[in-house]
């Protein structure tokens, strides 16, 4: 259940800012710093709301994967990527261990890989289409 | 030598974001599905790396002096809400990202004010550092800066690709913690 809810608190987090960031044109700075102060605002006032554990993960994983949702639509043109990428980084979240703990732009880090893998994924997605179109010729 | 300057930022890149899954497989290394879901991300970024990285030269200007100065200003302001007023990492970096997305307001038409957000928002990620950690404003200071230097090498790289700031900032923190690490 905790899973479900980080993986599905991330999978949003990413689209809003996209959509805020791309669709609203807001840019990205204020797409996900205002994510960020909504996120983090809403558990500051109300700290016992829920768990620990989510009260303390939940602003965290919006905040990394509104870092996904700043890209822009020039290079990202699916919304599939940005929700994959949400997805990815809520994994890689909860299964990265303490080793970079307290580290600045460690939630970057997360989103930049997360992006660079699903973007990759695409990559190869488009790449396989074109040659099962060349072997149907 | 130029040819190395256009791709250090890439080389950064790489290096950072390598080393951050090269740790989180170490840690999870008792696990067979985390390392094997580790592992499939790190030849993605592979092959990402192998596709799309284009190196570009950064052309320098005067005025990169004061995104640096405003790098270092978002760090410094981020660690200060964070620690004075126990605000949390999140919110203190998203009042200063908030607050800094506002200059552009300013002057629609300035192409340096759209410049200084982004500049103030990588540093407001190197003030996220745990109070643990940066055990100062001596070490978001310095952390700032080399984060401010990152950024202003590597503008043209990964442009438009999200978590580009965060790595950057990531570059910056814990490049000073080497630093201090090595030397003190």
């Amino acid at each position: 259940m905790e899973v479900a809810i980080i993986t599905f608190s991330g999978f949003m987090g990413a689209l809003v800012t996209f959509y805020l960031n791309n669709q609203l044109q807001l840019g990205g700075v204020m797409a996900s710093a205002t994510i960020s102060v909504l996120a983090g605002g809403f558990f500051y006032i109300f700290p016992n709301l829920f768990n620990e554990y989510f009260t303390t993960n939940i602003p965290l994983v919006i905040m990394g994967t509104s870092f996904i949702g700043m890209a822009t639509s020039r290079i990202i043109r699916n919304y599939w990527i940005i929700g994959i990428s949400g997805i990815i980084f809520s994994i890689l979240f909860l299964y990265t261990g303490s080793f970079f703990d307290g580290y600045g732009g460690g939630l970057g880090t997360t989103a930049a890989i997360s992006l660079g893998a699903s973007y990759a994924i695409e990559n190869l997605r488009k790449r396989n289409f074109q040659l099962r179109r060349i072997f149907q010729k | 030598m130029q040819k190395l300057f256009k791709k250090l930022p890439v080389l950064i890149f790489a290096i950072l974001h390598f080393s951050f899954i090269a740790a989180a497989i170490y840690e999870n290394k008792a696990s067979i599905p985390v390392l094997l879901f580790l592992f499939v991300i790190g030849l993605f970024l592979a092959f990402f790396y192998y596709k799309n990285h284009k190196p570009e030269r950064s052309v320098f200007r005067k005025l990169d002096i004061l995104l640096v100065l405003l790098t270092i200003t978002g760090a410094v302001l981020t660690y200060w809400l964070n620690f004075e007023f126990g605000l949390g990492a999140v919110l203190a970096a998203g009042i200063t990202g908030l607050f800094s997305s506002l200059f552009p307001f300013l002057n629609r038409r300035s192409d340096l004010l759209r410049e200084l957000p982004v500049a103030m928002y990588c540093g407001a990620f190197t003030g996220m550092t745990s109070p643990l950690l940066a055990k100062g404003f001596g070490f978001i200071f310095c952390a700032g800066l080399i984060t401010g230097l990152i950024l202003v090498i590597s503008k043209n790289t990964l442009h438009g690709f999200g978590g580009k700031l965060g790595t950057i900032a990531f570059g910056g923190v814990s490049l000073m913690s080497l630093i201090l690490f090595l030397f003190f």
